[in-house]
């Protein structure tokens, strides 16, 4: 592999030993997936990590996925990320609001779970542990909207498939999702080998979409309904690049992350051509990079494809809802206002726990501007730093429960751990909230589940049949 | 015990591995909450779900979900010590280039005959994995 003078000094141990080691794992990983170069990135997004766990303890193997085998050395070298001010480091939600360990009802103080008081010094100091080495502690899978801001063209390192699909697709940013060894020593030595997303010869579409009329004109502003639209487009990508025809003219950011986060437990590649939205596919020529091949498989999705998806993503055996998670990935603050308004002056079911994930930002505006407390005195809770799979993730929780969500990617990712789960509408989540059951509302029919097999639950394509996660 | 079988594929991690194999038809996270630190796999919906992958050589599609998948593959191997012995794909997935590279256990992919099929759970499997340019070798001797 080409290095320029400063990689090679890096390399060589000039820069000191933390951007030594970062160079040799990036060398080592370059020569394996043949990368002639590397680039320099302008935005890192690692995952959030334990520190201090005792390695005898149960709880060191429950949350210790592996982050600190990778970072400890960099910990015990005292390192820095990158000095280079053109790159920005975040990282992922972690395990709890770390101001509000005691808190009740919330994903890390519940009837299912409660965080152990070691795992949350160990998360504490995990937090910190990151933000001494520099990184911008966003603590959301959704930095790129209230924290770090890279721009067309810009070559990242994104850990969380989500956050990649909409830098790729929406933003024009060219990144993988990223080894979350690689993510880690790019912070370091501030580049990462030219390889897989960011060579643009393998950003070209393979398969086409073409969306009916009928789905632009009828789809609503719902998470719902873009994450169905993009679980319909996954579901049918076997690992290609989609470019998506007859999309709606504009596109909301909500609406954007909703039907992006497609990508994470359904695409290797985290890229669609929207066309006429996506940075440089403003026609299909133009995704194609020139002429369209004859030969691409062209796939027509109707409403019918999306309304599918409501009654697919289905693996709950009854309409009782124990938990209605809102906000994976993280809400928007626009959308926080919207829930509040659809849930003022109601109480949440006394069985029912809602939970509101949002990020930093969006969290104090929220406080701010009296939404938190609307949601907050309705009987829900909302948060940040965190995502409620975080702890689901590391203890069985059991598989006794229920849990609604609008969200796509929550299906496949956690819905391989053994409760049910039921996707849902944001109205029909704001019901479920209320009443504690499931109502089906959003179709002109209420949708019949009799039909739908348990676990897994979409068995007729190989690529839904596995859970999955970030 | 059947004829061995020798087939020849490209190297996507250096190194020497042998073991029983562990054939997955679904694709694999090494993510802990899909495969376990103790090694046991946990994916609700896969027939392996169950099983032990403690210095196995793992046979599988290609990698899904988490980008943790590699430093959760690097935990197995060298942090819990439950880990697969070597990894062998239709195509390795980068996530897991990464893994293997870091665990300094062999990853093949590229085999001149589809693995899934060449391969069953419980056959012994060599993999000599030298070097990025020349094929790697699969020795496989189905299960007695």
């Amino acid at each position: 592999m080409k290095l320029t003078k400063y990689e090679q000094e890096m390399l060589d141990g000039a820069h000191g030993p933390a951007k030594q080691l970062a160079m040799e794992g990036l060398a080592a990983f370059g020569e394996a997936v043949g990368a002639e170069e590397m680039v320099k990135v302008s935005f890192v997004h690692f995952i959030g990590c334990v520190k201090g766990l005792s390695k005898t303890s149960p709880e060191y193997q429950q949350f210790e996925w592996g982050q600190g085998l990778v970072m400890e050395p960099f910990w015990e070298m005292g390192s820095k990320v990158s000095s280079d001010p053109n790159v920005v480091c975040t990282c992922d939600p972690f395990l709890l609001q770390i101001d509000a360990y005691e808190k009740e009802g919330t994903p890390w103080n519940n009837k299912y779970f409660k965080m152990p008081k070691t795992v949350y010094e160990a998360a504490r100091e995990g937090y910190k542990a990151l933000h001494e080495m520099g990184y911008l502690p966003s603590y959301s899978c959704t930095p790129h909207f209230n924290s770090a801001f890279p721009m067309h063209g810009d070559y990242a390192a994104c850990d969380e498939s989500s956050a990649a699909c909409y830098l790729n697709t929406i933003l024009g940013v060219k990144t993988n999702r990223e080894s979350a060894i690689m993510a880690p020593y790019a912070a370091i030595a501030g580049c990462i080998p030219k390889y897989g997303m960011l060579i643009d010869e393998n950003r070209l579409p393979t398969v086409i979409y073409e969306l009916a009329d009928e789905i632009k004109n009828n789809i609503v502003d719902d998470p719902g309904d873009w994450a169905a639209l993009g679980g319909a487009i996954a579901k049918r990508a076997n690992n290609r690049i989609p470019a998506v025809l007859n999309m709606p003219a504009r596109l909301r950011p909500s609406a954007g992350k909703a039907l992006t986060a497609c990508a994470s437990p359904g695409m290797n590649d985290p890229l669609l051509h929207l066309i006429g939205i996506t940075p440089g596919s403003k026609t299909l020529e133009d995704a194609f990079g020139g002429k369209v091949p004859k030969d691409v498989e062209r796939i027509h999705l109707t409403l019918a494809d999306v309304k599918a998806m409501y009654q697919e993503l289905h693996t709950a055996r009854t309409d009782k809802v124990d938990i209605v998670h809102m906000g994976c990935p993280l809400l928007l603050y626009e959308e926080i206002h919207q829930i509040a308004q659809a849930i003022e002056g109601k109480k949440v079911h006394k069985d029912t726990m809602l939970w509101v994930q949002t990020d930093t930002p969006s969290y104090y505006m929220a406080q701010h501007y009296g939404d938190a407390k609307i949601i907050e005195d309705a009987g829900g809770k909302i948060y940040h730093q965190t995502c409620w799979g975080m702890n689901a993730l590391s203890v069985d929780w059991g598989s006794d429960f229920n849990v609604a969500t609008n969200s796509f990617k929550q299906f496949k990712i956690f819905g391989g751990l053994g409760h049910g789960v039921i996707f849902a509408s944001l109205p029909e989540l704001i019901n479920a909230a209320v009443t504690g059951k499931y109502v089906s509302t959003r179709w002109e029919k209420p949708l019949d589940f009799t039909g739908v097999s348990y676990h897994p639950a979409v068995e007729d394509v190989d690529e839904f049949l596995r859970p999955a996660w970030a | 015990m059947g004829e061995k079988m020798v087939l020849k594929g490209k190297t996507k991690a250096k190194g020497r591995a042998e073991g029983e194999a562990l054939v997955s038809e679904m694709p694999l996270s090494w993510a802990p909450c899909s495969i376990l630190n103790n090694g046991i796999i946990k994916m609700v919906g896969n027939p392996v779900s169950g099983q032990n992958v403690k210095g196995k050589i793992v046979v599988y599609p290609t990698v899904t979900g988490s980008t943790s998948g590699a430093f959760g593959l690097l935990f197995k191997v060298k942090g819990s010590h439950n880990g697969p012995a070597g990894i062998i794909c239709q195509a390795v997935h980068t996530i897991d280039v990464s893994g293997a590279i870091a665990s300094q256990i062999p990853a093949v992919d590229g085999l001149d005959a589809d693995p899934l099929k060449a391969i069953k759970s419980g056959d012994w499997v060599t993999i000599e994995a030298d070097d990025y340019g020349n094929p790697a070798k699969v020795t496989v001797t189905p299960k007695g």
